[in-house]
């Protein structure tokens, strides 16, 4: 069954909108380059000319090669890059010009724990966070205590350093969820998580696109997507290569995986 | 500002917690602390009463105190907020607060306020062991202006922390300005000895270091019994430095930050 098919709760407007962005990594200035490294000496276009929208309710899997430019995606959306063109819009408000408003509407999950502290407790983090967020002392705790029961997280008094890989990544989307944003931004959340982990974690994606949140999920795997996901974005090269549903792809899942791994296999000159 | 002082609150919270979970480490500062003070001491009995002190109450012991104590809050001003982007760039926590709708300059004062509580740990101590060992006293006046003293000279080496952080944003190691602003510092701003002592060449280098303000302020008013007028033109080019590098500093932070996002260097380490 495609994700489609039992997640039908989307609205007219975009929670996330991204316009026609381009992001080219521009060397630093000539005189500062002796301090700076970065990996290539000239301009590396990484995105070309990127549209897509996600709506409330929505998960969209955004999907690719290594190197696509998933990751720079979440980056420009999550206001970590600026464009060289184009724009990101987030529940309204421009990233480049709005970025605080922006990023008080954004959960961001970056390449799996990125952003615990393993010393302080799981209470502790997402405390910590959701005082960041802008939050009460006694509602960050309120709110961190919710959050771990729905998660299943029961160690809350355990120290993050002696976390399972599992348990960090439902932390780090409890972490993500704590202010409860209107938009989740997950890059490749279960990359390092066992089969049963991971669709345990899928699960939860769907309970909080339920509860009327819209996800842009980020992974390599495609099964994962397939099954979790409500639409597909597929990049290769910095451009997008497919965008719709599954169903767009082929009738079953199975026969969808086949084509998405084709799609993505395929030289851009040869693209459909 | 009720949210700013809640993040401030947040950041404090999580570096006291971590710095409190490094038990060892802590005794080792507290023990470094109380040899830094033994030294000195044993130093000042040795050295008694230099004729170049003489306009201060106590002997060399005291003079050092006071200079271990200012220089104890600029140090950990300045290396402060460098060694925070460094560690946040090391365990992949910098993008993630970066992501979060704090402001940059909340998260660099948030950043400092362990560090202060530590400085001021260290200075409880220094006045408590000058008491017990030479029986240490000052005006009480006169530690509200020192106070005032202080944070201005913490201001300049905030300034120099933050140009540090700029440099390390870009350049992901190596912290360029502390070290050298500190060894600097104690060399020519008199921290441990008169600057009397120094070349006359070289003591015309004081007058450009703000520490030197900061230390000749503080021991006028700790250790000579000086009030306000007698500090008022530490005061006033302390303010001017603060006036000049905080600006310049956060201007510079802002501009390498926004330099990151265009190279995509931010998250990297």
């Amino acid at each position: 069954m495609f994700m489609a098919d039992h997640n039908p709760r989307t609205s007219t407007t975009p929670i996330l909108a991204v316009y026609d962005v381009t992001k080219i990594y521009e060397p630093p200035p000539r005189w500062l380059r002796p301090l700076i490294r970065t990996a290539a000496s000239g301009p590396v276009p990484a995105l070309r000319g990127v549209s897509l929208s996600v709506h409330s309710g929505e998960i969209v899997g955004l999907v690719g090669p290594n190197g696509a430019g998933k990751t720079t995606l979440i980056k420009l959306i999550t206001t970590l890059l600026q464009p060289t063109a184009g724009q990101v819009s987030v529940d309204g408000y421009d990233a480049d010009r709005q970025p605080y408003h922006v990023r008080d509407r954004i959960g961001l999950v970056l390449e799996g724990d990125q952003g615990l502290y393993g010393r302080m407790t799981g209470l502790q983090n997402l405390e910590f966070y959701g005082r960041l967020a802008g939050m009460g002392r006694t509602t960050a705790r309120r709110r961190g205590t919710e959050v771990l029961a729905m998660l299943e997280l029961t160690a809350q008094d355990k120290l993050v350093f002696g976390y399972s890989a599992g348990m960090k990544m439902r932390l780090s989307i409890g972490r993500a969820i704590m202010p409860d944003p209107p938009l989740l931004v997950l890059d490749e959340p279960t990359r390092s998580l066992d089969p049963v982990a991971s669709r345990s974690t899928g699960r939860l994606f769907r309970e909080l696109a339920e509860t009327g949140r819209a996800i842009l999920l980020s992974s390599h795997r495609l099964d994962e997507v397939l099954d979790v996901c409500s639409r597909l974005i597929a990049i290769v090269d910095g451009v997008v290569r497919f965008s719709g549903t599954a169903r767009d792809l082929a009738r079953t899942p199975a026969d969808a995986a086949r084509a998405l791994s084709d799609l993505l296999e395929t030289e851009p000159s040869s693209a459909p | 500002m009720t949210q700013a002082l809640t993040r401030i609150a947040a950041l404090t919270r999580r570096d006291l917690i971590i710095e409190l979970s490094y038990h060892f480490q802590l005794m080792l500062r507290f023990s470094t602390v109380l040899l830094a003070v033994l030294m000195f001491f044993f130093l000042g009995r040795l050295m008694g009463r230099p004729e170049e002190l003489s306009r201060y109450e106590g002997g060399y012991f005291e003079f050092a105190l006071v200079g271990l104590l200012v220089m104890g809050y600029s140090q950990a001003c300045v290396t402060a907020f460098g060694r925070s982007i460094q560690t946040a760039q090391a365990d992949g926590t910098f993008e993630i607060l970066l992501s979060t709708p704090t402001r940059l300059s909340t998260l660099m004062i948030g950043t400092l306020a362990v560090p202060m509580l530590f400085a001021t740990i260290d200075a409880v101590v220094y006045i408590a062991f000058g008491w017990a060992l030479v029986g240490f006293t000052a005006p009480l006046a006169g530690f509200a202006i020192a106070a005032m003293l202080l944070l201005l000279t913490v201001g300049t080496f905030a300034a120099i922390g933050i140009l540090s952080a700029t440099v390390i944003i870009l350049t992901k190691r190596g912290d360029p300005f502390s070290s050298l602003v500190l060894q600097l510092s104690n060399l020519l701003a008199g921290a441990v000895f008169p600057i009397a002592v120094l070349p006359e060449w070289l003591q015309n280098f004081s007058y450009v270091v703000p520490a030197f303000y900061g230390l000749r302020g503080t021991r006028e008013l700790l250790l000579a019994g000086g009030g306000v007028a007698d500090v008022a033109t530490d005061i006033l080019v302390l303010v001017g430095f603060n006036l000049v590098l905080l600006p310049a500093s956060l201007y510079a932070l802002n501009r390498a930050i926004r330099m990151a996002r265009i190279t995509g260097t931010l998250g990297n380490r």
